[in-house]
C-alpha cells in the first residue's frame, strides 16, 4: 500500500494506555486531522508516528515497509511542535538549513533550498534575522518551512496553531492547506480545535481514551456521529435519553419519536443526538410528527444566529435560529419544537 | 505625600545598605593609593608605589599565580563534573545522577571548617599531602554545588521538543547535542566557571587545613601578613580580589541573563 | 496543554530506553567516583576519626572509643556552642531583616538597576572573608576612619580602638552574610506575582499594610528558610571571631580547627565536627516539623 499506515498502535504507561489499539490508513498526499480532548492519546499517536516514541505493541508501515523500529532521526518525518522549538541559537536561514546541513549537502545547494522554502512559506529575504525578532506568525512559518526541508515522506503538526490569536490561526490554517495540496504531501494534523479540524482536513480522526472514535470526511462525522462520545464532543449536540420502542420509534418522556432507524431491541435505553440548528420551533402546534411543547427558558440573540433553550418534559433543549425564522418568543412563554425525523440520530447510551 | 515619603524612605534605606556594603572596599582601596607606609585614612598623597612593590615581589606574585592555578583548574573539575550530572537528569531523569547532585548540595551547606576538616583527614590518609591538586580536587568538590545548580537552570531553559526536532531532523544524539545542546548550554557552562573561579580564588579555610603549609595561596598570604602586622602591600592583593570579582560578575552580566541565572524565571521589563 | 498531556509528555521524553543504561554509565561513572572518594568516604573517615584513639604529634590509631565525645560533655563546649548559636541568631536576625526589604525592592526595580545590583552582590559576596575581615580590620583600627570620625566628635577616646569585641565580630559577619540572604529571597520574591499586590491594593491596603498582611505571609517558609541558612553559615564562621574578637568570642569553628591544626588533637576535632553537624541537622528537622505543624494549623 502506498501511504502510512497504523496497525493496533498501543503505547501503555503503567496500566494506563494512552492509545489502545489505534489502526488506521491514510493514502499517499492525505491531509489527516487527530481530533480530541485533551489528554485523548492523539499527541502519544503522533509522537508514535514520529518515532519519538516507541510502541507497546503494534505496527507502523510507511509504503508498506514496516518502520516501527527506526528511530525518530532515521524516518526523518518533518515535525512542527506545539511550542515550534526552533533553535533561539540560529538565524532563520541556519533553522530551515539544521536537516541539510545533517546530511553533510553543499553551502550552496543549501542557500538555494532556503530561500527556495521562504519562499514558499512567503517569508523571502529573511534568512539572517535570529528568531527572536520575528512575529507569532512568521515563526510559524519558520517553523513548518524547517520541517518541510527535508522533504520528508510524511508532514506532522502537533497543535501548531494553538497559540496564535483566531485571526491570524484562521490565516495560517487556509496558508497550509493550500501548501499541503501544492506539495501533495501526506500531513498528519493534532488538533482539539473541531473548527481547525473541519476547515483543513480530509478526513478527521476523532479520538477519545486512547481509542479511534469514529473517522471520516469532516461533513459525515458532524452529520452523521458514530456514538455519543463523537456526537458530544463534535459540535453542539442535544443528547435525550430515550427507549427504544421498535425499529423507528423511541419514547422521550410521554412522547414519540419517529426516527430514521434505531439500534438494539425495544426497551432497551439510547440517547437520541439533534444539531441545535436542526430544530424547528414554532408558537402554535401544526400537528406534525416529532412535536414537543415546551417553555423557552433561555434567549440569546448573537446577531448573525438566535440561541434558545426550550425546556420539555424537565431537559432543556438547545436549538439555534436564523433571525429570519426566529419567532421572536421570549423566556417563559410556551413555543412547540420540532424534531425532524431525518436529523434524528439513535445512539447507544 | 505619603507615597513620596516612602520613596524617600526605600531610597534612604539602599544607599545606606550600598554604603555599608561598599564601606570596607573603599577604604580599602583608598588605603593602597597611600603613600605613606602607615595606614592611614583618608590618604594623605595619592601614590602607586605599593602597586609597584606588590608585582616587583616573588613571594606575592608566586602567591598570585598559584591561587589562579588553582582556581582554574578548580573550576574546571567542578564544571566537567557536573555538566554530566545536570545532563543526565535533565535528559533521562536519572535517579543516580538526582542523588549525587544531592551530595553536592549537601556539601555546599555543611560548615566551611566541617569540611575542611574532612578533607584534610581525607588527604592525610591517603599519605599525598600539602600538594596543590588537593587544594584543586577539595575545591571542586566543596563549591559543586554552584555548577550543579547554575546547569540546571540552563537546562531548564531548553525546551526538550528542541531535542525532539533535531531528531525528526535527522540528528543522532551527538548531533543533538553538539548543535543545539552545547550552543545554550555555554553561557551557563562560562558562567558556573567564573563563579566557582571567583570562590576558589578567595577561598581561605580548606585551602589552608588541606595544604596550607605548602601551598601558599593568595588569601593564607594575606593572613599570614596581616598577623605579622600591617603592610601595604596587602591592600593592594585585596584590591586585585576586589577587582578580579567584580569585573567577573561584570562580564557575566553583559553574555548571560543574570537575573534568570539568579533565579528569577518571571519576565522582566528593560 | 492540560496537565494530563504534560505528564504524558514528560513521561515520554524518559522512555528511549535504547543502550540508555550505557549512556548513563558513560554519563556518571567518572563524576559518581569522584563525589565518592572525595565527599562520602571523607564523611565515613570524620566519624571514624572521631571514635579514633589519639596519640602524641597529632597522630592517631584506629579505635573505637568515646573518650573524645566525653571531651564534648564539658562546660566549655557547651559554652561555645551557646555562643555559636547566640551569634548564630543575632546574625540570622539582623540579616534576614535587612535582606528582606532589600531583596524586594531590588527584585522590583528596571532590569538595568537589577543587573547592577545583582553584580554588586555578587562581587561582595565572593570576596574572601580574609579580605573583608582585613577590611573592617583597617576601617576599624585606632588610625582608621570610624575610630577617627568618632574621637573627633568625642564618642570615643582618643586612641581608643573599635575591636575586638562582640559587635565588631557581629557587625562583619553581617557583612559576609548579607549578599548571601540577599541572593537567597531573590528568586521568591521575584517570582511573586505582582497582580496579588495590586489586588490587595484594590482593597484598600497601603503598600506598608500590603507588605505586612500578604508578602510577609505569603514567604514564611524562605524566611524561616533563610534564618537556618544564616545560623547554618555562621556557623562555620572562622576568620571572624578570630580576627575581630576576643577568645570569649570564639565559635566552634575555631575551635575545631586549634583542636586539629593547633594542639594536634585531630580525633577531638572531628568529634567536634560531627557534634555540630548532627546539631545542625536537628536543627533542620526541628525547623522542618514547626513549620508543617503552623502549616497544619493553617
Amino acid at each position: 500500500m502506498f501511504g502510512l499506515e497504523l496497525r493496533d498502535l498501543t503505547k501503555a504507561y503503567g496500566d494506563q494506555l494512552a492509545a489502545d489499539h489505534v489502526s488506521l490508513s491514510i493514502p499517499h498526499g492525505a491531509f489527516v486531522c487527530f481530533l480530541g480532548p485533551s489528554g485523548c492519546g492523539k499527541t502519544t499517536v503522533l509522537r508514535m508516528i514520529a518515532g519519538l516514541e516507541t510502541p507497546t505493541s503494534g505496527a507502523i508501515l510507511l509504503n508498506g515497509k514496516d518502520i516501527t523500529g527506526q528511530p525518530a532521526n532515521s524516518r526523518q518525518f518533518g515535525m512542527v511542535f506545539q511550542s515550534l522549538a526552533l533553535f533561539p541559537h540560529l538565524s532563520v536561514g541556519e533553522n530551515i538549513a539544521f536537516a541539510l546541513r545533517l546530511r553533510g549537502e553543499d553551502p550552496r545547494r543549501r542557500k538555494a533550498r532556503v530561500a527556495e522554502l521562504l519562499e514558499l512559506v512567503r517569508l523571502p529575504g529573511l534568512q539572517g534575522r535570529a528568531i527572536s525578532q520575528l512575529s507569532g506568525g512568521q515563526r510559524q512559518r519558520v517553523a513548518i518551512a524547517r520541517a518541510l526541508a527535508q522533504e520528508p515522506p510524511v508532514f506532522l503538526l502537533d497543535e501548531p496553531f494553538s497559540a496564535l490569536d483566531a485571526k491570524l490561526r484562521e490565516e495560517m490554517q487556509g496558508e497550509l492547506r493550500a501548501l499541503q495540496r501544492r506539495l501533495k504531501i501526506t500531513t498528519i494534523l493534532v488538533t482539539h480545535d473541531q473548527r481547525e479540524a473541519m476547515t483543513m482536513a480530509d478526513t478527521i480522526v476523532v479520538m477519545g481514551e486512547g481509542r479511534i472514535q469514529q473517522h471520516g470526511p469532516p461533513v459525515a462525522i458532524y452529520r452523521r456521529p458514530a456514538n455519543r462520545f463523537v456526537a458530544d464532543f463534535i459540535g453542539a449536540s442535544n443528547l435525550l435519553p430515550v427507549e427504544i420502542l421498535d425499529g423507528h420509534t423511541v419514547r422521550y418522556g410521554v412522547t414519540a419519536l419517529r426516527v430514521g432507524a434505531t439500534c438494539g431491541v425495544g426497551g432497551a435505553q439510547a440517547t437520541l443526538a439533534i444539531r441545535p440548528e436542526d430544530l424547528i420551533l414554532t408558537r402554535a402546534a401544526r400537528g406534525e410528527d416529532n412535536e414537543m411543547a415546551g417553555v423557552i427558558s433561555l434567549v440569546r440573540d448573537m446577531g448573525a444566529y438566535v440561541e434558545y433553550r426550550i425546556d420539555c418534559q424537565g431537559q432543556d433543549i438547545l436549538g439555534v435560529a436564523t433571525p429570519r425564522d426566529w419567532i421572536g418568543a421570549n423566556p417563559g412563554e410556551i413555543a412547540h419544537v420540532r424534531l425532524p425525523v431525518e436529523s434524528c440520530q439513535v445512539l447507544a447510551r | 505625600m505619603r507615597l513620596a515619603a516612602g520613596v524617600l524612605l526605600r531610597r534612604g534605606f539602599l544607599s545606606l545598605l550600598a554604603l555599608f556594603l561598599a564601606a570596607p572596599l573603599i577604604v580599602v582601596l583608598s588605603v593602597s593609593f597611600n603613600a605613606t607606609r602607615r595606614m592611614s585614612f583618608p590618604p594623605t598623597e595619592f601614590s602607586l608605589r605599593w602597586y609597584g612593590a606588590f608585582f616587583a615581589d616573588h613571594a606575592w606574585m608566586a602567591s598570585l599565580e598559584r591561587s589562579l592555578t588553582i582556581a582554574g583548574l578548580a573550576a574546571l573539575v567542578s564544571v566537567m563534573v557536573a555538566l554530566p550530572i545536570t545532563y543526565a537528569i535533565w535528559r533521562y531523569q536519572a535517579k543516580a545522577a538526582v542523588f549525587l547532585a544531592g551530595i553536592g548540595a549537601a556539601l555546599f551547606l555543611i560548615p566551611g571548617v566541617v569540611a575542611a576538616l574532612m578533607l584534610s583527614a581525607f588527604w592525610g590518609v591517603t599519605g599525598h599531602v600539602g600538594r596543590l591538586e588537593n587544594v584543586v580536587l577539595s575545591h571542586a568538590i566543596v563549591l559543586l554545588g554552584i555548577p550543579l545548580s547554575l546547569l540546571m537552570v540552563g537546562f531548564r531553559t531548553i525546551d526538550q521538543a528542541q531535542v525532539e526536532a533535531a531528531y525528526t531532523m535527522g540528528a543522532r544524539d551527538s548531533d543533538a547535542f553538539r548543535m543545539v545542546v552545547r550552543p545554550a548550554m555555554t553561557p551557563y557552562l562560562l558562567c558556573a566557571f567564573v563563579f566557582v573561579f571567583v570562590l576558589s580564588i578567595n577561598e581561605y579555610l580548606i585551602a589552608y587545613m588541606v595544604a596550607g603549609f605548602t601551598v601558599q595561596t593568595l588569601p593564607i598570604k594575606i593572613f599570614a601578613s596581616m598577623r605579622q602586622g600591617y603592610e601595604p602591600t596587602m591592600c593592594v592583593a585585596a584590591v586585585i580580589f576586589m577587582v578580579m570579582g567584580f569585573s567577573a560578575f561584570g562580564l557575566m552580566s553583559k553574555v548571560a541573563d543574570l537575573p534568570r541565572l539568579m533565579g528569577r524565571t518571571r519576565p522582566l521589563e528593560a | 496543554m492540560t496537565t494530563a498531556d504534560v505528564a504524558i509528555t514528560s513521561q515520554a521524553s524518559g522512555t528511549r530506553r535504547i543502550g540508555e543504561p550505557w549512556v548513563l554509565a558513560g554519563l556518571l561513572t567518572a563524576p559518581g567516583l569522584y563525589i565518592i572518594i572525595m565527599a562520602v568516604v571523607p564523611a565515613f573517615l570524620m566519624v571514624q576519626l572521631s571514635l579514633a584513639h589519639r596519640e602524641v604529634g597529632g597522630l592517631w590509631s584506629p579505635g573505637f572509643e568515646l573518650t573524645q565525645y566525653r571531651q564534648l560533655a564539658t562546660p566549655l563546649f557547651a559554652r561555645v556552642m551557646g555562643f555559636s548559636l547566640l551569634l548564630a541568631v543575632a546574625g540570622a536576625a539582623i540579616c534576614v531583616s535587612l535582606a528582606f526589604p532589600a531583596a524586594y525592592f531590588i527584585t522590583r526595580m528596571k532590569r538595568r538597576a537589577q543587573v547592577a545590583w545583582l553584580v554588586f552582590l555578587l562581587g561582595s559576596l565572593s570576596l574572601s572573608e580574609v579580605l573583608i575581615v582585613f577590611a573592617f580590620q583597617v576601617l576599624l583600627s585606632t588610625s582608621g576612619t570610624l575610630a577617627g570620625a568618632l574621637s573627633a566628635v568625642g564618642l570615643l577616646a582618643p586612641g581608643a580602638s573599635l575591636y575586638p569585641n562582640f559587635p565588631a565580630v557581629l557587625s562583619c559577619l553581617v557583612y559576609l552574610l548579607l549578599p548571601y540572604v540577599i541572593l537567597y529571597f531573590y528568586p521568591a520574591l521575584s517570582q511573586l506575582d505582582p497582580e496579588v499586590e495590586q489586588a490587595a491594593a484594590t482593597m484598600g491596603a497601603s503598600r506598608f499594610s500590603t507588605f505586612t498582611s500578604v508578602v510577609l505571609p505569603m514567604m514564611r517558609g524562605q524566611i524561616l528558610t533563610g534564618v537556618l541558612l544564616v545560623v547554618i553559615f555562621t556557623f562555620g564562621a572562622y576568620l571572624t571571631p578570630l580576627v575581630l574578637g576576643r577568645p570569649p568570642q570564639w565559635t566552634v569553628a575555631i575551635h575545631i580547627s586549634n583542636a586539629a591544626m593547633g594542639a594536634g588533637n585531630v580525633p577531638l576535632a572531628a568529634a567536634y565536627a560531627v557534634a555540630v553537624v548532627v546539631f545542625m541537622v536537628a536543627l533542620l528537622a526541628l525547623t522542618r516539623l514547626l513549620s508543617r505543624r503552623r502549616g497544619a494549623e493553617a
